[in-house]
């Protein structure tokens, strides 16, 4: 345990710990803070600053793990009552406990902002094991190649940024370990993330007892036992590599809750129970649905958001980013139930066609939204001139009404080929 | 010659040529391997997440090379050296530079096309700047850190709302316009002049922002003593 206290006030990531707590916190609010009373989005962006903190703390540790041969203190090694093992074992744990020092901070904070908004509930650990596996995964590597590598600065540019490409891929394929957002409609799938622990614990398992082949800091243990145990960890490793392949996907849907959270108004809005903070924006947009003109518009009388119904439909919601993100697909299930059912048109026909129904829909957005679309969204359907929009909606409700009438006329008008 | 070519080799032989070499050329092969692959990174924008190609990575690792062949086996002896050395320092490291310009253009032009290779190259000239200046401060064989610190910032806050790269973060943007490369060069420039500022440097710059009479005194000072 001393030993372990030495190795922390030793490690050179104590220098490295306050850069990466203030990386934390900009990666928590210095994108859109929509994650903020939502558990499982809160979880997720807790999760999400080790997509770059575990490269660094990759290259850290090889950075460490090569320093006996880099300032040649190998006599000093050789020297020491203990096994080799139980050193680098103390060595990496120091490393380590950087890494969850870090997460359980940022953990804490996302939990400690989202407690007043979010409900019952709390952040979900899923998120936060995986966010540990992938930091002790990344230690671990970075441990093995500083060890196994000759001393320079090689071992740590090539973990930490081999890391920071690996882990990061676009096609992260079956061997993601970051996630961007944590939506309520998905889980993390048990056996994706069993695969990942146990991928973790072998490299911990390889960098911690398996010594270089041409180790200059010799081993106690004899060629033949230590070959066997090399062999052993990189079999290992590669069926916990094979084992996430087998796992499938990161995540998996979620069971909808048999009982939605709606809300109290007509037309009704159904959401995931996670996402409770935006129910009462959501239902003062319903209300404001009620004032449409009911002869034109046709609206739907429950609006559910995506995954709650078992018949996965595609107008139902989806929440990204604030409760303008749920507007779009609202103002569809809308346009769907009023309009004819679509069908195939072409040419100039199929131009006014759109025009129309682009306009209506945007019309749509901003009448149910209460007003222009939150900073940072920009733009709307394309041909749609939005100063006309925001005139129409500045005008009584009885011109509205023509206008609408006008457009609908306009669809109606152009026949199906 | 022989002298001079001796003298040389045991200069770059104190400057981990073999590992430089091999550092470079390895890089070179990811280059021209993965350069195009796509990395899905967050950031502070709308949507949350950006998607750089590998390419804007890669230099960064040409880069530290180029700063740690700074690093010498015989760093506290060297701090004694007469200006022979600057002279040396500045040929050897220039050369390395130059190398690793030449490979990430080569390579990115293999890889994809002529404009992936000047943008790679492009940046080997930022990268080497900053890293050049930072491992002024903290010594030549730790300037990647600074590096991979400024990854972050770059890829996190680097492109704003309609994914416009912004004016700072010069790697985001292409190769055809003129002032990123102004830009880097410009990095390039004010790091290589840091770090070549030598103690004397320094001394002698302190020595002419005293006024006249401090000066005259403090050498009197000195030759009594």
């Amino acid at each position: 345990v001393k030993a372990f206290y030495i190795e922390l006030r030793r490690s050179p990531l104590r220098w490295w710990l306050p850069a990466f707590l203030l990386l934390a916190m900009l990666m928590l609010f210095g994108r859109s803070t929509a994650w903020i009373g939502v558990w499982p989005q809160a979880s997720a962006a807790a999760q999400l600053p080790f997509s770059y903190i575990g490269p660094a703390l990759a290259a850290g540790a090889a950075w460490s793990a090569g320093r006996c041969l880099r300032i040649g203190s190998v006599d000093h090694l050789q020297a020491t009552a203990r096994r080799r093992w139980q050193v680098e074992a103390v060595h990496l744990a120091a490393t380590i406990t950087y890494g969850i020092a870090v997460l359980l901070v940022t953990a804490a904070v996302a939990a400690a902002f989202s407690i007043p908004d979010a409900g019952p509930g709390f952040l979900w650990a899923g998120y936060l094991v995986l966010a540990g596996s992938m930091l002790v995964t990344c230690a671990a590597i970075g441990h093995l190649v500083g060890r196994w590598s000759r001393p320079g600065i090689g071992p740590a540019l090539l973990t930490g940024l081999g890391t920071f490409a690996l882990f990061n891929l676009t096609e992260r394929g079956p061997f993601g370990f970051m996630v961007l957002s944590g939506p309520p409609q998905l889980r993390l799938s048990a056996a994706a993330l069993a695969a990942r622990i146990a991928l973790a614990a072998c490299l911990v398992v390889l960098a911690v007892a398996v010594p270089p082949w041409r180790d200059r800091i010799t081993s106690r243990a004899p060629a033949t036992s230590r070959a066997t145990s090399a062999i052993a960890a990189v079999m290992a490793v590669i069926v916990s590599i094979a084992l996430i392949a087998a796992a499938g996907p990161l995540r998996v849907p979620r069971t909808p809750p048999s009982e939605p959270l709606c809300s109290t108004t007509t037309p009704r809005v159904c959401v995931w129970p996670e996402n409770r903070k935006y129910l009462p924006e959501l239902a003062a947009m319903a209300e404001r649905l009620n004032q449409l003109p009911g002869d034109l518009i046709t609206v739907p009388d429950t609006f559910y958001e995506r995954g709650l119904r078992t018949s996965d439909s595609q107008v139902d919601f989806i929440i990204t980013e604030g409760s303008w993100s749920a507007v779009p697909s609202i103002t569809g299930a809308i346009v769907d139930a009023t309009l004819p059912p679509a069908c195939l048109v072409t040419g100039e026909n199929a131009e006014r066609k759109y025009q129309a129904i682009f306009e209506i829909v945007e019309w749509l957005n901003r009448r149910m939204y209460g007003g222009d679309p939150p900073a940072g969204v920009r733009g709307g359907p394309p041909g749609v001139d939005l100063a006309m929009i925001r005139e129409v909606l500045q005008s009584p409700d009885a011109d509205q009404a023509t206008w609408v009438r006008q457009r609908l006329d306009t669809i109606k008008a152009v026949p199906c080929e | 010659v022989s002298d001079r070519l001796t003298q040389w080799w045991r200069y770059a032989r104190a400057h981990h040529v073999f590992g430089t070499v091999i550092g470079l050329l390895v890089i070179a092969a990811v280059e021209v391997a993965w350069a195009d692959v796509e990395l899905d990174l967050p950031a502070a924008r709308q949507g949350g997440s950006i998607s750089v190609p590998l390419l804007v990575v890669i230099p960064i690792a040409f880069a530290a090379v180029v700063a740690a062949s700074m690093h010498s086996h015989m760093q506290r002896l060297e701090q004694t050296a007469t200006h022979t050395l600057t002279t040396m320092t500045v040929i050897h490291t220039g050369s390395v530079l130059l190398v690793a310009t030449v490979l990430a253009y080569l390579a990115g032009a293999v890889a994809g096309s002529v404009s992936f290779g000047s943008q790679a190259s492009r940046d080997v000239l930022l990268w080497s700047g900053i890293a050049f200046a930072w491992g002024r401060v903290i010594g030549p064989r730790l300037s990647w850190t600074a590096l991979l610190a400024a990854l972050f910032p770059m890829t996190y806050f680097g492109s704003d709302n309609l994914e416009r790269a912004r004016w700072w973060a010069v790697p985001l943007h292409p190769p055809t316009e003129s002032q990123y490369w102004v830009i880097s060069v410009g990095v390039l420039v004010l790091g290589a002049a840091i770090a070549l500022l030598t103690p004397w440097h320094l001394h002698r710059l302190r020595q002419k922002a005293l006024p006249a009479r401090d000066r005259k005194s403090r050498t009197l000072s000195a030759t009594l003593r």
